[in-house]
């Protein structure tokens, strides 16, 4: 028996020798519930039928593997926890049935000065990005190079093959930043839905990032959609604290050139000051103005929310400073009162040449108890018509 | 039968050895034949080793009770607290235009500021390469089971030779950006 006992002792020792090079396995994971009620199309505000709500549940493991390789796997899932039956008649995201789908899976490995990411994956460049502000983040099927041999630079090279970018809000779906994974179908399909009706063979995207100039990082990126569109996006943003302490400066410029002949191309520009306090206030005003176009251009071209990293992009209502010949401005203050509460006003005008301006007023609370952090969000929206909006998020990490 | 004898005298050893293992914390620990386990008393009286076991009874050991490594966690993470490369850590670093500021503290807690929000949580080093200068660490883990960590997030960062520059390896793979972060003190 104790001969048998040794045995198993032998094996399990085999075992863990085995896994002997995966290290720093960590689980991580987040419960979301979220809710939103409108006043808007003569609805009433927490009324069912101008309400949406949805719960959300994310869990991913990563790790360290061997040979210096880094890998995550995630899964999303989405429900509507029968909310649907007495207090809310629109989900965030997906679809209205239950579904789960793998929103991350990639490998990571470091040679020397080269970083090579590949697999499905989280994206941050200024015009093919994950949206972080839904109940559900898209994510890409891509390859990602990046390259740190010149100092102080960062080179990027990324190949998308696809994703799972919704197509922006539509009734009975409030965000649309993912596709409907219901039914088991697959939500990853072509780059970009914005952009679908062409047709796709994936996406290209070059890109430097430079801290190499005192006090600014600068940034130039180039993106092709086989097929369909070329874009490019320049961003300079320098932080003068030698002259002033927190006083930041910053410009954009971006264009998005469509292959369709009939097509006009696009083009913005935006530029922004910021002054950010050591006891946690901080103040940034932004103006934008963009060319005449068909599709306007500095917008995600991920999904088709509308979403963008323009400066005066409002805090909600996605895709109107970006349209085509729209001057905006912003003007946004926040407080972050450290282990307390955060707080935030944001006002954002858009001018357009043709069709109805809109004006936007949010003010934010937010506030963590322990892993769970809370916001409270009041929207006020003026364009045909004056609409108010509140907003419930609360969303637990572990 | 002399091999055989000394074969099985050899084997019972080993096999008795294997019953009683000490962990790293001090305590002793029975393997039962039965799959279950049990945490017993270890005496020395008179040069003799002896388990107090729970049923109330007593065994003398024939040997020194081995010491066992706590599979992947204690033993690595000690030593990887105790490196000079991560006891470097310890201050404040700063992105040159101070969007980010990583504070370390040397009872396990910093302070994060990121887009002009501060917040606090703690931090544990997991591991450190002293060749390629690397430390993983442990932000914010709000439990652990076994060998896994649960909560917060693994921070591969890049310390160089200076001792003062650091690169947050993590936020490189996740943003695309190398964040490279200065010790201010």
């Amino acid at each position: 028996m104790k001969f048998a006992k040794l045995s198993l002792a032998a094996v399990m020792a085999m075992g863990v020798s085995a896994f002997a090079d995966v290290q720093n396995i960590k689980v991580t994971g987040d419960a979301k519930l979220f809710y939103s009620t409108t006043d808007a199309n003569n609805g009433d505000l927490f009324d069912q039928k101008s309400s949406a709500g949805q719960a959300a549940l994310d869990v991913a493991v990563s790790a360290d593997l061997a040979d210096g390789v880094a890998g995550k796997i995630g899964v999303t899932m989405l429900n509507t926890l029968g909310l649907e039956n007495n207090l809310v008649s629109q989900v965030w995201d997906g679809g209205l049935s239950n579904q789960w789908w793998v929103s991350e899976a990639w490998l990571a490995k470091k040679i020397a000065n080269t970083t090579v990411k590949v697999g499905r994956q989280t994206l941050d460049t200024p015009l093919a990005f994950t949206e972080t502000w839904s109940i559900a983040q898209n994510t890409f099927d891509a390859a990602v190079v990046l390259n740190n041999d010149i100092p102080n630079t960062t080179l990027v090279a990324a190949w998308v093959g696809r994703g799972n970018g919704g197509a922006g809000a539509k009734y009975p779906i409030l965000a649309g930043v993912v596709r409907d994974a219901s039914n088991g179908q697959d939500p990853f399909a072509t780059y970009s839905p914005a952009l679908s009706t062409y047709g796709q063979d994936g996406a290209y995207a070059f890109g430097a990032v430079t801290t190499a100039i005192p006090m600014t990082t600068a940034q130039g990126w180039y993106y092709n959609v086989e097929d369909v569109a070329t874009a490019y996006w320049l961003q300079a943003d320098v932080a003068l604290k030698n002259e002033l302490k927190g006083l930041t400066l910053g410009a954009q410029y971006a264009t998005l050139d469509l292959k369709n002949a009939a097509y006009d191309d696009g083009s913005i520009w935006a530029v922004k000051v910021g002054y950010a306090m050591d006891n946690g206030l901080s103040f940034a005003g932004a103006y934008s103005s963009s060319d005449k176009s068909t599709l306007g251009a500095g917008w995600n071209t991920a999904t088709g929310t509308g979403a963008s990293k323009i400066y005066t992009e409002a805090w909600w209502a996605y895709g109107e400073v970006t349209q085509s010949d729209t001057d905006s401005f912003t003007l946004e203050a926040e407080y972050n009162m450290e282990d307390v509460a955060d707080f935030a006003a944001y006002y954002t005008n858009a001018d357009h040449a043709t069709g109805d301006d809109m004006t936007e007023i949010t003010v934010t609370a937010s506030k963590s108890f322990g892993s769970l952090e809370t916001t409270l969000a009041y929207i006020n929206t003026d364009k045909k018509e004056n609409d108010n909006m509140v907003q419930v998020y609360l969303t637990y990490n572990f | 039968m002399r091999k055989k004898i000394v074969f099985l005298a050899l084997l019972s050893i080993f096999a008795f050895a294997s019953e009683f293992v000490k962990l790293e914390d001090g305590r002793v620990i029975m393997l039962k034949d039965d799959g279950r386990y049990e945490e017993v008393t270890l005496i020395n009286k008179g040069g003799r080793e002896i388990v107090l076991k729970g049923d109330g009874t007593w065994e003398e050991l024939s040997q020194e009770v081995p010491v066992v490594e706590t599979v992947g966690v204690n033993s690595a993470q000690k030593r990887a607290a105790s490196s000079k490369l991560a006891k470097s850590l310890i201050g404040r670093w700063e992105s040159e235009n101070g969007a980010f500021v990583y504070e370390f503290h040397p009872d396990g807690k910093m302070r994060i500021k990121s887009k002009n929000r501060w917040r606090s949580t703690t931090y544990r080093v997991d591991d450190v390469n002293e060749e390629r200068r690397n430390i993983v660490l442990n932000v914010g883990e709000s439990s652990r089971l076994g060998f896994l960590s649960i909560g917060g997030e693994h921070k591969t960062l890049h310390i160089e030779e200076d001792n003062r520059t650091m690169h947050d390896e993590s936020y490189r793979v996740k943003y695309l950006r190398d964040l490279v972060l200065k010790k201010v003190r």
